[in-house]
């Protein structure tokens, strides 16, 4: 009888442990947050093959995602593959898997906030993760980071392996159990889906708070993001897509608190980048109301205008 | 290694449990309480090597020494001549202890009171050094009282080392410990206790790995990082260290009894309870009774107990529970708990002796509430975090209402009350007071892990039970943490 005990016991716990192994490593749509959809979308749509030709791609992190809306008519066709927290990095990969499988667009828009050159935060909570990245590309990061001596890369606690380790994932499976995020993830896919890569952040109908870049002095670009910025423009240059970088309007509280020296030295690194590579520059550092916006970050009431100063950028 | 960690988890436990009854099946019974040992200094040294000499010429002393003591007397070898070696065994250890644990914290206050600037020997403290010493020091009492046999080396090496019970108890005794070793049955593999075990250890990992590391998030932040407490938030923080406690210490001795069972070995009952207690002294008969076996055996009796008049009652009452303060650790805070603690026993003895009776349920709110802000003392790293928790929690004019009541009790505004996110400097929101009421309801509310040991049955809903446990715990061991009496 105890020996049965003993056995069932052990056998069951094992037969648990594989189940959740395999839901955890095979179906990250069930517990992982929000941002899981939209780097599955991006993915899917950089790495299935398609004729479909699009005018435009937009390419860059949140607040190109929150604040570009593809219109797809007769006259014109575009497509969002901005990512929540994304960096030059995964715009990269991102337009280098979407060549392979899909024709070239005519036009590419990028956008990166100043913050997303200066930090690799993502890269562990999202890049990886997220399947975004083969074990190879990973590789060749790492060797970049090498070579770049970034060590904000390097001195890392993980390991790419980790993450083909099922408890890795055991505290965003709890929190996605519990907070039924299977269904949340459905419904963003599908409103992605919808919209071509568009999908609002925030919701609000005001956002006074500040984001990031309110709090930062100076702009010191990393290495290796600089570096995979002007891979992802000479990719498009090599493929002949005319290239535009618009800069993102801030809200009207955090635009008040930018320090000059940072606005001045962000200005300069993508002004030696454009004359060099030869990008279009749409705009300069502007803001919008806060009520325009959904949070401190994204725009939600403005999106549409802003979409619109997108379009006249490429006409 | 720790108990709830993969290497003790999947490669100690299994490894040296195989191995043990492997030898002991093919006849080799001393040669399977060697590799037990051998297996339990591994363990041991797990953490740090350097500490592994010092338990071993500990041990080494110890034997020796208790083997002097317990030889019978003879006219040249009388119990006043044994005296002075047992003197010299008791004073050895606490030397020891006493440097490791106290040489700092007799600096510290010898360069306070003297003005002077000796500087600290910053020591780390040998990890299970309180627990050996202790279990060591009531064996060469014992040998002089001519209460202990003529052990052999390898049997009492394994008293002292066994590891499911070397880091932080049970304190367990020669007498209930070396008829278990010697026992021929217990080479042989028992089902029934594997299952125990298992059921156990299942229960204390639980207990440890998810409900008192998530208290752990609340009590750090409330007595480590914030400044300042809100009523509720210091109530939270104080709440959460008395379960975080608990359920992380009783976790560790069930995982400590489900391991030692799997060698057929009973380790004895370390909780019972304890916030069920309706008084403080029926608290400490349910709150590490091993302990309190202790400083009640060789601390209060030795100095008199009850036996030398009303006064001396209470002065060996509260000495007990001073030591008891010390034994802890290095620090005021400490002494302030033990004395607390001491003074309580006195003021209920003599409610007993008056004959006076509350209400049952005043009763346990009022033992429980002591606990809980003694607790204060007894985790906070110094006076000021202490002093900043406890006056947080009667601070009525720095309250804090959750923003979602907001809208039907705005009328409180008037009373200086202000809404918001109440429990923001502990990291907490509205699942710190549920996991709270969880908290209550677990530890008075049901049996406790020791009343399901005594009544298991290998039913499917106890393997159910058991398997859950075991896989949300294996799945939830990414991070490991160690045990709150590691410290001590």
């Amino acid at each position: 009888m105890h020996k049965k005990f003993i056995i069932s016991t052990l056998s069951i716990t094992t037969g648990f442990y594989l189940l959740y192994s395999y839901f955890v490593l095979n179906h990250k749509m069930l517990y992982m947050d929000r941002e899981y959809p939209m780097w599955l979308y991006t993915k899917n749509m950089a790495t299935t093959k398609s004729n479909k030709k699009y005018n435009l791609l937009a390419v860059g992190d949140s607040r190109l995602k929150a604040g570009f809306i593809p219109v797809n008519n007769n006259l014109t066709s575009s497509l969002n593959l901005s990512l929540g927290g994304g960096t030059p990095i995964e715009g990269y990969y991102t337009l280098s898997k979407y060549l392979l499988n899909n024709p070239a667009p005519n036009h590419l828009v990028l956008s990166y906030v100043p913050g997303h050159l200066l930090s690799f935060s993502n890269y562990w909570k999202r890049t990886i993760p997220f399947d975004f990245i083969t074990a190879k590309e990973h590789d060749e990061i790492m060797n970049r980071a090498l070579q770049y001596n970034e060590s904000a890369l390097l001195s890392k606690t993980r390991e790419y392996a980790d993450y083909k380790y099922p408890n890795t994932y055991a505290s965003n499976f709890k929190n996605g159990i519990v907070g039924a995020r299977w269904l949340i993830n459905d419904s963003v896919l599908k409103k992605i889906q919808l919209s071509n890569g568009h999908y609002f952040f925030g919701t609000n109908d005001f956002a006074n708070g500040l984001s990031g870049d309110a709090f930062r002095k100076e702009f010191k670009p990393l290495p290796l993001q600089t570096y995979y910025f002007i891979e992802l423009i000479k990719l498009a240059k090599k493929n002949k897509i005319k290239l535009h970088f618009y800069y993102m309007p801030y809200n009207q509280s955090t635009f008040e608190k930018l320090a000059p020296n940072f606005v001045k030295q962000f200005k300069s690194f993508i002004e030696t980048i454009s004359k060099k590579h030869n990008m279009k520059i749409c705009n300069d550092f502007f803001y919008m109301s806060n009520d325009k916006f959904g949070d401190p970050s994204h725009l939600y009431h403005g999106a549409k205008e802003n979409t619109e100063m997108v379009y006249q950028c490429i006409v | 290694m720790l108990f709830n960690s993969y290497e003790f988890i999947f490669a100690f436990l299994p490894v040296t449990f195989f191995i043990y009854f492997i030898l002991n099946k093919n006849g080799f019974s001393r040669t399977s309480k060697s590799f037990l040992v051998l297996s339990s200094l591994f363990f041991y040294s797990w953490w740090n090597i350097l500490y592994l000499p010092l338990i071993l010429i500990s041990m080494l002393f110890n034997y020796i020494i208790g083997n002097i003591l317990s030889k019978p007397q003879t006219k040249k070898f009388t119990t006043l001549s044994k005296k002075p070696v047992l003197i010299f065994g008791i004073i050895s250890n606490l030397s020891l202890l006493g440097y490791f644990k106290y040489s700092d914290f007799f600096i510290e206050n010898l360069n306070t009171v003297f003005q002077i600037d000796v500087e600290l020997i910053n020591l780390a403290l040998p990890l299970a050094i309180s627990f050996f010493t202790f279990q060591q020091i009531s064996y060469l009492v014992d040998s002089y009282k001519q209460e202990t046999k003529e052990y052999d080396l390898l049997s009492y090496a394994l008293f002292v080392t066994f590891f499911p019970q070397l880091i932080a108890g049970p304190i367990v005794h020669h007498k209930e410990m070396m008829p278990q070793f010697s026992k021929e049955k217990n080479n042989r593999l028992n089902y029934q206790n594997v299952a125990i075990g298992l059921f156990i250890f299942s229960i204390g990992i639980f207990k440890k790995v998810i409900i008192a590391d998530t208290f752990a998030i609340w009590a750090t932040q409330g007595f480590d990082v914030a400044t300042t407490l809100n009523l509720f938030e210091a109530w939270g923080a104080s709440l959460s260290y008395t379960f975080q406690l608990y359920f992380d210490f009783s976790g560790y001795t069930d995982m400590a009894i489900g391991a030692a069972l799997l060698f057929n070995i009973k380790l004895p009952i370390n909780f019972n309870s304890p916030y069920k207690a309706l008084s403080i002294q029926d608290f400490w008969r349910r709150w590490h009774m091993t302990l309190s076996r202790f400083l009640r055996d060789y601390i209060y009796i030795p100095l008199g107990g009850n036996r030398k008049g009303e006064i001396m009652t209470y002065n060996n009452l509260f000495l007990t529970f001073l030591i008891g303060g010390i034994w802890h650790g290095a620090g005021w805070t400490f002494i302030i708990w033990g004395s607390l603690h001491g003074l309580a026993l006195m003021i209920h003895r003599i409610w007993s002796l008056l004959n006076l009776k509350l209400w049952q349920w005043f009763s346990w709110f009022l033992t429980f509430n002591f606990i809980n802000i003694t607790w204060i003392f007894f985790r906070a790293k110094d006076w000021d975090s202490a002093i900043k928790v406890l006056t947080s929690m009667f601070n009525y004019n720095y309250i804090v209402l959750p923003e979602q009541i907001e809208k039907y009790l705005s009328f409180l505004k008037k009373y200086d009350l202000n809404y918001g996110n109440f429990l923001w400097n502990i990291s907490g929101d509205h699942w710190t007071i549920i996991w709270i009421f969880v908290g209550i309801i677990l530890t008075t509310g049901f049996k406790n892990s020791m009343e399901k040991l005594t009544a298991f049955k290998p039913t499917v809903y106890n393997a159910i039970f058991t398997s859950l446990a075991l896989f949300y715990v294996f799945i939830s061991l990414d991070v490991e943490s160690e045990f709150l009496y590691f410290n001590f």
